[in-house]
């Protein structure tokens, strides 16, 4: 079938239904006589198309205008075929029961949806809203506040028309479908219009493809339609086939960095080749052929759309990543994961997935060749590059093989069909057959023996004890794509057990940052010298640190994909301005990337309450900083939005960290190092009581690792992870009032509605969606908008952020919560309140900001997070190492939904403390702010430490109240005025939470266990203290 | 040739690096465990010099040659025939635990109970990356669990994994029950003056193995020394050498050749020339083995490339250089052989001798205890499980 063929055939798709259908299929004449009329239409079959040609559905104006022509029939049947299975993959079936009806021949009996099992997306006359929404998730509603009017309604139909006909892109009176189909898809879910949309402005993506099941969207199921379609159309034997592809390996490429930009560069470079090899997929097939991830709103996506793919500039003229000019910008965001799940033709599945991997390395070659040239250039190498072979063949080995790309395809033609036609009667030997080997145990394989495909698998026909008859459709292949998905997930996972390599050889002394290749030489003899002789004689590399230090420090030697990932930032600064530049040939915006050094987040409290005090600086301070080896350096977004009015300010808060770091460099003599550091810590008190004005400047920093807990379970829809909701879960509550009046007296339906729903193609788009809106717009709210903190990488739902050790207990709970979407001060908060609201407000498994109601993952889902708060000057690799171990211990330790966090001293030793969230999260943040109060004596804890332990104790000191007793006595000794009446009930809390104890404790002998809680309090304690005494260098100068 | 097995145990910590440059202000030391044989190797054949009373500066610049160790560029009859963590009983006895096959896979239930469950070659007719003809296939349950690592095999679980049979969870030690690490800020030393390099700071990882818990290293070809102390790993720090009294898990390798296949496992990195497949593969996955075993190679499971490098103490006029980084099959790789032709006793030889054919292709690092492999059992199916 011809190119344009394909594109015809996804656009009839999208086309196919009007986006207002579910909404007004029950009262809208112009449809297909109402909803009940569709149903039997199809049902019995009256779909026999004689006609090469078949006309418009007059009733879409938008359809009409694309297909002047009419559609072919193929073409139709094609896009019938594709609606079926995806409806089938994505609805659960609704009984339809026997009725009577009046036809030509008399009284007949038909089927039809009852009553009850029709809603009308408004607010009712006996005031019952209808106008509902259903977490895929957890099955929570969300009602609409007011809900929708009748007028509403019917303004829907002309505002959908409003909106779709300035997505038609036409030339010369000629649909161009490609184009279309990508305007369509892109921004038919994007509400463009400048004037307030009414209500339905911020549901406007959530759209109900049905309103009876309304957990997923009409633009999920056009995706899917369009996704199916296109891989039918472009298949000799129309046959589709789900490809799982991954690229790799993920941590080793990440964790090889030495800064806080290395780790974002290998993050963004990482999505960055993701793209590269999905965007095979999307080249040949469309976007919407790509399942996990959602790619709607990217905005690597939408530079693809524009500039490749000739989407008109203006469509994207109010896409975030417009606005601007610095790495706060979408654009700097690592997006996308390292793997995806598409929809492709089955019989091209292997070629895709083989041109992704050549794709991918390509483009990674051109990278590398580019950076070659970069490199030369800035060492000075303008005139003779040609001539230099070595740094490009070097490059050229190194990346050979690089990323890994492991892939599996399973075709859905495993599934055979006895009635082609109707796409019903369906054979699924051959399926279980290929499934057999992956899993254990006796009987049919995976899904197939699930309750829910034994009652689905064939035609149901009941009849309940009064004799009423009821039928559920026959299924059709979509209804098996959880089985399809789960075989490539495993065939994947098996073909990822051998990770193939060649040979290479690398000569002499190592890169600096991985020790494994070369490093980039311009003569390879020059491998073998050692450091020393290298800085006597000037390297590549010598050039690059004196030309260029962001590049290489002194003495760094780096290899290829080192090279590469320090070089990214400034390629893709270019890059990213060339997108956003005007339209004149060679114009390029000017971006500002802003790395927060670990020194700068240290201080970034202590400034941010120096900037409150007015900013003023201290005796000393203005020569210095005038000096012109002190250079500005970037601060954290929200000091620099909190204090814009304040610019000299700011400008010298700039100059804060860059003095210090002058102070600690060698060649500073020791006198002019403490005259530096004098002038800061006064510049930092100005303003302050007198009593705080002895401050000690801040030398430690945090860095936070967040990852959900369970996300390959809840992919895969393990009811163990409480995120699966059963078929009647998925009703709107009015349906589910019918159902189960409807099946009392049909154990059959009972059971079926009591089923878990089998996972679908749009519970893996509405997971992506979430973890797209959380990542990429409500992570950076709570980090840089809300606190002092700066986002390194935040792709899915992995966060990895630096923070100033203040902000750190609030914003792990605070990224917790809008993980959920579910945050306990936001539960009384009205919807209708909401748009008066500028911040975040998280409820019922959505997040609310900037007009936008983003669906998270709901209550069930949680995440883990771990933290490491260390000196400014340790490694980061080392820190790195410990933060992961962090997050490990949240996960295992503290069983998931849990924190754990690390305190690396820098005189040695660590504390360690891993807790869940909830309770013990404020009780560490009340018992941190109480010991950082006035009138509190940190000696409450160092006394208490003194008496902590099972030698001091009596066994059980826990069970007689004493520990108790004494943890009082010493919290109100060493605490006076207010503080004091507080201490009391902190003793009885900490006491209660250290006594919850897991359920091994059970085995554990009395010592053992007293042993375990004086082990519990002392770090609990230790830590509070060790954060109040950080955060109280700050808190005291008010 | 007569094997000597010795136990080596850890007087202090150690540090084990890895491949990666370090010492630099800054830097952070990871630790590698196990570390590669050649730093059992490289202990052992100091102390012998020593014990021989070899002048180890001229030796190194390749100015002596010792009867066993030869010269360090062209090695003498000392061979590192296997390295292996253990653990030495209270009775003395000192029992071997071999890191667990890429064909093993460890999963935890609800109750935590421990599951473990082995990879199974099947033909399988979906397109996919792999690149050999059967894919090793995990048969799970209807929820797929994610699976755990660190686990390590007792000697009852190595002749299990050898014999064909799935190695049970009492057969397992986890690794943090062997080991734990911590970190240590060292500052850099200037290697004329042997004074601080002010500013130098750095970090390392420190390998703090449990009571009881060494190395057990075999050596071929020479006698290592029974008692005393050895310098182990990075900074030397000590450790006691003593006689082990070994006897190693074997297969049924007449119940093998019978069967004609069966699954050759690395017991230490393998160093091959085309990278991650065995030394002797044709293009039609046809092999040759040493010893002149043929078979054809169906499948594998190797988790990715592991760098080797080392120091070449006679290198650059003996002043010594960074070796040459190549890459290496990690231990624990599994490659399953099918068509297999060969005697038990040819068999037993490639357990014996390791992937290394005569004339040696790499003597340096054959003594240093590269490319030791064993021949286990291919069971036919997967059991049955849930």
């Amino acid at each position: 079938m011809a190119n344009n063929q394909l594109w015809q055939t996804k656009l009839h798709a999208r086309l196919h239904d009007p986006i207002e259908k579910a909404l007004v299929l029950l009262r809208d004449p112009a449809g297909h006589e109402g909803g009940n009329s569709q149903v039997l239409w199809r049902l019995a079959g009256y779909d026999e198309l004689s006609k090469e040609n078949l006309d418009n559905d007059n009733a879409d104006v938008i359809h009409a205008v694309a297909f002047t022509k009419g559609i072919k029939r193929d073409t139709y049947r094609l896009v019938q075929r594709a609606d079926w299975w995806a409806a089938a993959a994505d609805r659960p079936q609704l009984p339809l029961d026997e009725v009577p009806a009046t036809s030509k021949a008399g009284e007949i009996k038909t089927l039809a949806v009852q009553s009850w099992a029709q809603v009308r997306w408004t607010k009712s006359k006996d005031g019952t809203n209808n106008t509902v929404l259903v977490h895929p998730l957890t099955g929570e509603k969300l009602e609409l506040s007011g809900g929708l009017s009748e007028t509403d309604i019917s303004d829907i139909k002309q505002r959908a028309f409003d909106h779709l006909s300035q997505l038609l892109i036409r030339q010369d009176g000629t649909t161009d479908y490609k184009k279309t189909t990508l305007a369509m898809w892109r921004f038919g879910s994007d509400v463009n219009e400048d004037s307030d949309n009414g209500k339905l402005g911020e549901l406007w993506n959530l759209l109900p493809a049905d309103t009876r099941i309304p957990d997923h969207s009409i633009w999920d199921h056009l995706d899917l339609t369009s996704a199916f379609a296109g891989a039918f159309a472009d298949d000799p034997e129309g046959d589709a086939a789900l490809l799982s592809l991954s690229i790799g390996p993920v941590q080793p490429f990440i964790a090889a960095a030495r800064t806080t930009s290395d780790l974002w560069a290998g993050s963004h470079l990482l999505s960055r080749l993701s793209w590269e090899a999905m965007r095979t997929v999307c080249e040949q097939l469309g976007p919407d052929a790509i399942l996990f991830p959602r790619l709607r709103g990217i905005p690597q996506v939408d530079l693809w759309l524009r500039d490749e793919m000739g989407l008109p500039e203006e469509l994207f003229t109010k896409c975030e990543w417009q606005r601007g000019s610095t790495d706060s910008n979408p654009l700097f965001s690592a997006a996308l994961p390292n793997r995806f799940v598409a929809l492709v033709p089955a019989s091209k599945a292997r070629a895709i997935a083989e041109q992704a991997e050549k794709n991918v390395r390509k483009w990674l070659q051109t990278l590398g060749d580019d950076v070659i040239t970069l490199l030369l250039t800035t060492a000075g190498y303008s005139g003779e590059q040609e001539n230099i072979t070595t740094p490009r063949m070097q490059m050229k080995e190194q990346l050979q093989g690089f990323p890994e790309v492991h892939w599996a395809a399973v075709p859905f033609s495993l599934i055979r069909r006895g009635d082609g036609k109707n796409q019903r009667d369906l054979d699924t030997s051959q399926l279980s057959t290929a499934m057999r080997p992956f899993f254990s145990g006796q009987g049919e394989p995976g899904f197939l023996s699930s309750s829910a495909w034994t009652i689905l698998q064939k035609e149901l026909a009941l009849t309940d004890t009064h004799g009423k008859k009821t039928t559920f459709f026959t299924p059709n292949p979509g209804v098996l794509y959880p089985a399809v998905f789960d075989l490539a997930e495993r065939v994947m996972a098996a073909a990822k057990t051998s990770r193939t390599f060649a040979q290479t050889k690398q000569e002499g002394w190592r890169c600096s940052l991985t020790g494994e290749h070369e490093w980039l030489t311009t003569d390879p003899a020059q491998l073998h010298w050692n450091q020393n002789y290298r800085q006597q004689q000037g390297t590549l590399w010598t050039m690059i640190a004196r030309e260029k230090p962001s590049w290489a420090k002194k003495g760094e030697h780096l290899s290829a994909l080192p090279a590469i990932k320090r070089v990214w930032p400034t390629l893709f600064k270019e890059e990213a301005g060339r997108a956003l530049s005007g339209k004149e040939p060679g114009e390029t915006k000017h971006m500002d990337r802003f790395v927060v050094s670990t020194h700068t987040m240290a201080l970034a409290h202590q400034m941010d309450q120096w900037l409150e005090r007015g900013g003023l600086t201290a005796d000393g301070f203005a020569e210095r900083a005038d000096e012109p080896d002190v250079i500005r350096v970037a601060l954290p977004r929200r000091l620099m939005r909190q204090h814009k009015a304040n610019q000299q300010a700011l400008r010298d808060a700039s100059l804060l960290p860059s003095l210090l770091d002058k102070a600690a460099q060698e060649e500073v003599e020791e006198q002019e190092a403490k005259r530096l550091l004098d002038a800061v810590r006064r510049t930092l008190c100005q303003g302050a009581t007198e009593t705080a004005k002895d401050i000690k400047l801040e030398t430690y920093y945090s860095l936070i690792m967040m990852d959900g807990d369970h996300m390959g379970a809840i992919l895969s829809g393990d009811p163990n992870t409480d995120t699966t909701i059963t078929y009647e879960q998925s009703f709107h509550p009015k349906v589910q009032t019918g159902f189960s009046e409807r099946v009392a007296n049909q154990p059959e339906l009972a059971a079926y509605g009591s089923q878990n729903r089998a996972i679908t193609p749009n519970r893996h788009l509405a997971i992506s969606g979430a973890l797209n809106d959380f990542s990429q717009t409500v992570v950076r709210h709570v980090v840089e908008e809300e606190h002092l903190g700066r986002v390194i990488y935040s792709g899915g739902d992995d966060v990895l952020a630096m923070l100033p050790i203040a902000d750190v207990l609030s914003t792990m709970q605070r990224l917790r919560h809008a993980y959920s979407g579910a945050a306990p001060q936001d539960e009384p908060v009205d919807w209708g309140q909401v748009r008066s609201k500028d911040q975040l407000v998280c409820k019922s498994g959505y997040a609310w900001l900037n007009g936008r109601l983003m669906r998270m993952m709901g209550k069930h889902a949680s995440a883990s997070c771990g933290a490491v708060i260390a000196h400014h000057q340790a490694p980061l690799s080392a820190v790195m190492h410990e933060l992961r171990a962090a997050e490990n211990r949240a996960k295992n330790e503290g069983d998931r939904d849990a924190f754990s966090i690390t305190l690396v001293k820098r005189s040695g030793g660590a504390l360690y403390l891993t807790e869940n969230w909830g309770e013990p999260i404020r009780l560490l943040q009340d018992l941190r702010d109480f010991l950082a109060s006035d009138g509190v004596s940190r000696r409450a804890v160092y006394h208490t430490l003194a008496w902590l332990n099972e030698h001091e104790l009596p066994a059980d000191a826990f069970e007689t109240d004493m520990a108790h007793r004494l943890l009082e006595y010493q919290l109100t000794r060493q605490s006076s005025g207010d503080t004091n009446r507080q201490a009391p009930g902190l003793a009885r809390r900490l006491i209660e939470h250290i006594n919850t104890g897991s359920a091994d404790e059970g085995l554990l002998t009395l010592e053992e266990l007293t042993q375990k809680r004086v082990n519990k309090l002392r770090n609990f304690l230790s830590v509070a203290e060790f954060l109040a005494r950080e955060t109280r260098t700050g808190g005291n100068q008010q | 040739m007569s094997i000597e097995y010795r136990f080596i145990e850890p007087l202090d910590v150690l540090f084990l690096r890895g491949n990666k440059l370090f010492g630099g202000p800054g830097s952070y030391g990871e630790c590698l465990v196990p570390p590669w044989p050649s730093v059992a190797a490289g202990a052992i054949r100091s102390r012998m010099l020593v014990d021989d009373g070899v002048d180890l500066s001229e030796f190194s610049r390749g100015h002596i040659e010792h009867p066993a160790l030869g010269t360090p560029g062209n090695p003498g009859v000392f061979i590192l025939a296997g390295f292996y963590l253990a653990k030495k009983e209270t009775n003395g006895k000192v029992n071997l635990l071999q890191q667990a096959p890429s064909d093993l896979t460890f999963t935890s239930d609800n109750t935590g109970t421990l599951s473990v469950n082995g990879l199974y070659p099947q033909v399988v007719n979906l397109p996919s990356s792999y690149p050999l003809g059967h894919l090793p296939v995990l048969a799970q349950g209807r929820q797929r669990k994610k699976p755990e690592s660190g686990y390590w095999l007792t000697r009852a679980g190595w002749s299990a994994y050898l014999q064909g049979q799935t190695p049970t969870a009492d057969q397992l030690v986890h690794s943090s029950a062997l080991w734990s690490t911590d970190s240590r800020v060292g500052i850099g030393m200037n290697a004329a003056t042997r004074s601080v390099d002010q500013g130098k700071l750095f970090t390392a990882q420190a390998l703090s193995l449990k009571t009881g818990v060494g190395f057990v290293a075999a050596v071929q070809g020479a006698q290592p020394p029974t008692q005393g102390l050895l310098r182990f790993g990075g900074d030397g720090r000590g450790a006691v050498i003593m006689n082990a009294g070994m006897d190693l898990p074997e297969p049924d390798y007449q119940a093998i050749s019978q069967a004609g296949r069966c699954r050759l496992v690395l017991t230490t990195p393998g160093l091959f020339p085309e990278g991650w497949t065995l030394p002797g593969t044709g293009a039609d996955s046809r092999i040759t083995l040493p010893g002149g075993i043929t078979a054809k190679l169906v499948s594998a499971a190797v988790q990715g490339a592991e760098i080797l490098s080392g120091w070449d103490l006679a290198g650059k006029n003996g002043r010594g250089q960074p070796k040459t980084a190549q890459r290496v099959a990690p231990t624990g790789s599994v490659y399953w052989l099918d068509n297999v032709k060969a005697t038990p006793e040819a068999l037993r030889k490639l357990a014996e001798n390791g992937l290394w054919n005569e004339p040696c292709e790499d003597p340096v690092r054959r003594a240093e205890g590269f490319n030791r492999c064993a021949i286990a059992a291919w069971s036919a199916a997967a059991p049955e499980h849930d």
